[in-house]
């Protein structure tokens, strides 16, 4: 046979593998973006919507105990779901649900999931400026209401605690979703303080945060470090770290502020009419120095759930979102699901 | 001959090489997380009506539309519709006449698709006025 003919043959026989490769490979890479829901799609779908509209069982789970069948719902609408069984998500709340309890109870044992509940948008919250004068500082904030980047104006109520004092203000985000506040606290309360802020655009779309700053003392400690906070059931329980004690507690909300009573273990949270997540703030000392620690109740935002980073896992992963309501604030709900890709 | 003969190895080293270049590809594809985005395959009329129902829920909706606040109704529906879901909104009275005089919408209808739905609001009231809202999407 002629060298050129080997040739042919080994150049057709190799562009040959080309061809169907790449049509395989093609085929592969790009049939999750091709138009029509997938197969699982909208099983996916109806799973997640069992899990928001369904109360779980039993009804009460959200205050105690472990599900043995998965939902969130309350008792109130469709998508209003119950504070609780939102909050026990969160891995950092003491009475949180593991993973391999929630994808037990859920029942369903060829998807793996991750939930993830946010609030609709962002407020941060920056220091600017500090000055101190006489016998106080004053404190002038920053303030960005945005969604993923697109500014947002709002009314904004900021309070700010330092061991046992409260202060309020009122303020906005203009169109450009900037605004500021000023705090003006006595010297006399050094250590770390807090500062609340509540973002209303209207209604039930509400946002919070929290920055903590150093007030005439060394830079605040990471959170969780002198105690750490669950909310449960209307009681927040503080587990104190060795050596710290409980100055004051006290929970805020868009339209209230109020101290709670409590042992220093476990405190009573007032059932607040308005609609805005709570937050919870608990200050104390350890030693000499003063700490600050808050919890938001619901204790959102929230990720929890399989962990779908390995890149090389050859699945199907598609994530779902609703709107739902806790206490009267509308939060995304989403869910990625994963489950093995069909070998037919 | 001899250079016919050099020709073809090199067409083959050509296809060999391309083939490498094209498995490399598709050995890498497959690890690039594939994530469907429920804003493209739910169904615009699913999203909007959505938002509408969870913004009527508490009576944000109602409220909005009887005082006429349309910027802050247009705030709403941004802050609670997919980010890239386009997206304008007509409020029509009983008669079916347009009742807001200022554009809703986050920048006018843009994309591909576009998709409309319609929602019959009920405002509490003393006399129960009933608007029907027109929300057309794009993404």
């Amino acid at each position: 046979m002629p060298t050129a003919s080997i040739d042919l043959l080994l150049a057709s026989t190799a562009m040959i593998i080309v061809v169907v490769g790449s049509i395989y490979g093609v085929n592969l890479a790009v049939e999750p973006y091709m138009g029509g829901p997938g197969a699982h799609h909208e099983r996916y779908r109806q799973i997640e919507r069992d899990m928001l509209l369904a109360r779980g069982e039993p009804d009460g789970w959200g205050a105690g105990g472990e599900p043995t069948a998965l939902g969130f719902a309350s008792s109130g609408g469709a998508y209003e779901l119950d504070i609780d069984k939102v909050t026990r998500l969160n891995p950092s709340n003491a009475n949180a649900l593991n993973y391999p309890q929630l994808w037990s109870s859920l029942g369903v044992e060829d998807v793996s999931f991750r939930i993830r509940v946010d609030m609709l948008f962002n407020l941060t919250l920056s220091m600017a400026s500090s000055q101190s004068q006489g016998g106080n500082t004053t404190y002038t904030f920053n303030t960005s209401t945005t969604r993923r980047g697109y500014p947002l104006p709002t009314d904004v109520r900021y309070y700010v605690a330092a061991r046992g004092l409260t202060d309020s203000r009122i303020g906005a985000t203009g169109e450009n979703g900037s605004g500021a506040v000023e705090f003006s606290l006595p010297n006399s309360l050094s250590g770390t303080a807090l500062l609340v802020g509540f973002a209303r655009v209207e209604g039930s779309i509400v946002s919070c945060s929290v920055l903590p700053f150093a007030h005439n003392s060394p830079p605040p400690e990471p959170p969780g470090s002198f105690a750490s906070l669950s909310p449960l059931n209307y009681t927040l329980n503080v587990n104190l770290a060795e050596d710290a004690s409980v100055v004051n507690a006290a929970v805020f909300s868009l339209g209230y502020m109020f101290n709670l009573t409590g042992d220093g273990a476990s405190y009573g949270i007032p059932r607040l009419l308005d609609a805005s997540p709570m937050v919870l703030v608990v200050t104390g000392m350890d030693g000499s120095s003063y700490w600050a620690e808050w919890a938001t109740y619901p204790q959102v935002p929230l990720v929890m759930g399989a962990n779908m980073s390995d890149a090389y896992a050859i699945s199907d992963v598609a994530s779902v979102s609703y709107l739902v309501e806790v206490k009267g604030a509308l939060y995304r709900f989403e869910v990625r699901f994963r489950s093995p890709v069909d070998d037919d | 001959m001899m250079i016919r003969s050099r020709r073809g190895a090199v067409h083959t080293l050509e296809a060999f090489l391309a083939a490498v270049i094209v498995f490399t590809t598709l050995l890498h594809s497959t690890s690039i997380p594939r994530e469907r985005d429920r804003a493209e395959e739910m169904p615009l009329e699913a999203i909007g009506m959505e938002a509408l129902l969870r913004l009527d829920g508490n009576g944000t909706l109602g409220r909005l539309v009887e005082a006429r606040s349309w910027g802050l109704l247009e705030r709403c529906l941004r802050a609670a519709l997919p980010i890239d879901v386009s997206f304008n909104l007509t409020v029509l009275d009983e008669e079916g006449a347009s009742v807001n005089d200022q554009t809703i919408s986050n920048g006018g209808l843009v994309g591909r698709t576009i998709a409309s739905t319609e929602y019959l609001l009920a405002v509490e009231s003393s006399s129960c006025p009933l608007y029907r809202l027109r929300l057309q999407l794009g993404v």
